[in-house]
């Protein structure tokens, strides 16, 4: 007997990556094209990677006219699994509680080697060039964790440090582009923060005529999922976006 | 959000016991049965086969009705339409994007692209397909059966369209194509608020 007891409001906790050169940092890097930041799926190293509520489901796309599944990689940590995001060796998977990070050095058995569950504030420690941002709503089942923007120091993958936490009402998707994020809050629109230094990101600018949920950014360009449609904004100055064309729902 | 009633067996076993105590068949326990035969007004599912929801093919564009995720490929923008499909947004004319079509997609949730080939869930089966986006041919070229379990989430596609009771207890493997209103059995009703 297959019965659903609850189907909980989702805490949706993304992660971008950017390293220390200024390339454009996308949200999801490894396929052909480019995915929102609030992706189930993800390719990496001619893999697939599916994170499902407790799992991470590994296919061979080596060639995608015979796709072949190679393994089911359990978490085993009491969380909900709901967004992939790949970076080089390794997979930053977002979950209720926090970020978990797996090593796939070996594209076919990721290895969780890394994890930060937004329990507590911590120690501020040393400044560096990577960083990993990570939004997290509706905290309150989460019990400690509240909704906001996490910044965390991933220098040392295995253990990421919290460097600064923002209170945001309802945080969806986001985007980074250079030196500037993008975070989406729904009713509250978007805000537009500069993280030159990424551990005190500056709010440069709130944009409210529309309810934001998740965004793409591409060569000076923003695309938005929109609760009315999809609006698209020229950024070539990156802080000052300009909205050029809209598609309606 | 949801919440299930207690079941039937429940019942029957503490009007059994009730029954026991009190050697009346008048009593309490008849209301007991009463309430465990209870309807309530709410929605119920129209199954489909399947077969039916695993034809994946290319239309032309459709409403969106509930939004979902989004992937940039070239000059296109391609959005979930949760549940059902994928639009395909033309966005090679920044000032005039434009929905050039759909791809019917029962289930559809999620999008990647590798090598040009289109990988989306269809249900709970990872399909690989071949989409010209110039012609909009579109070809399925590999699907992996049940290779996924995103299918307990995509149950919230498959809500009925408003708030109350809806039958939620089914047996075996169902396919909801559609809701309709009608009196249905609390006990095998869950309640959704949202």
């Amino acid at each position: 007997m297959s019965i659903i007891k609850k189907i909980g409001v989702m805490l949706t906790t993304v992660v971008l990556f950017y390293g220390c050169s200024k390339n454009e940092a996308s949200t999801s890097s490894g396929g052909s094209g480019k995915g929102g930041s609030l992706a189930r799926f993800a390719v990496a190293k001619n893999h697939l990677y599916v994170v499902e509520d407790r799992s991470i489901k590994v296919f061979n796309y080596s060639n995608p006219l015979d796709v072949k599944s190679v393994g089911t990689y359990f978490i085993d940590i009491n969380t909900e699994l709901e967004t992939i995001f790949p970076y080089k060796n390794n997979l930053f998977v977002g979950g209720r509680d926090g970020m978990f990070i797996y090593d796939i050095t070996n594209p076919s058995t990721p290895t969780l080697v890394g994890r930060a569950t937004h329990l507590r504030s911590c120690d501020p420690v040393v400044a560096n060039d990577t960083v990993s941002f990570v939004t997290l709503r509706g905290g309150t089942a989460c019990g400690t964790a509240s909704p906001g923007l996490y910044v965390y120091d991933v220098k040392d993958i295995k253990t990421p440090t919290q460097k600064n936490y923002t209170a945001l009402p309802n945080p969806f998707g986001l985007g980074l582009h250079n030196n500037t994020l993008y975070v989406c809050l729904a009713d509250s629109g978007m805000q537009v923060l500069d993280v030159t230094n990424a551990y005190n990101p500056i709010l440069k600018k709130r944009i409210k005529n529309e309810v934001f949920k998740d965004v793409i950014v591409y060569n000076n360009v923003l695309f938005a999922f929109v609760s009315t449609g999809t609006s698209i904004y020229d950024i070539t100055n990156a802080t000052d976006p300009v909205k050029l064309g809209f598609v309606a729902n | 959000m949801l919440r299930i009633h207690t079941s039937k067996w429940l019942y029957l076993a503490f009007c059994f016991i009730a029954f026991n105590a009190c050697y009346n068949p008048s009593s309490k326990c008849k209301e007991s049965l009463y309430d465990e035969d209870k309807k309530v007004y709410g929605w119920k599912p129209k199954f489909t086969d399947i077969n039916i929801f695993k034809v994946i093919s290319f239309t032309t564009p459709q409403p969106t009705e509930k939004a979902g995720k989004i992937y940039l490929y070239n000059n296109y923008l391609l959005q979930v339409e949760s549940g059902q499909g994928i639009h395909i947004i033309d966005v090679t004319d920044k000032k005039n994007p434009a929905k050039v079509g759909f791809i019917n997609c029962k289930g559809a949730e999620e999008i990647e692209m590798k090598d040009g080939y289109l990988i989306t869930n269809n249900l709970n089966d990872l399909v690989t397909l071949q989409f010209n986006f110039t012609t909009k041919a579109l070809v399925e070229v590999k699907r992996l059966t049940n290779a996924l379990t995103l299918m307990d989430k995509n149950y919230r596609t498959f809500l009925p369209p408003d708030t109350g009771y809806f039958e939620c207890e089914y047996y075996g493997i169902n396919v909801i194509e559609s809701w309709y209103k009608d009196s249905i059995f609390l006990y095998r009703s869950c309640y959704n608020s949202k």
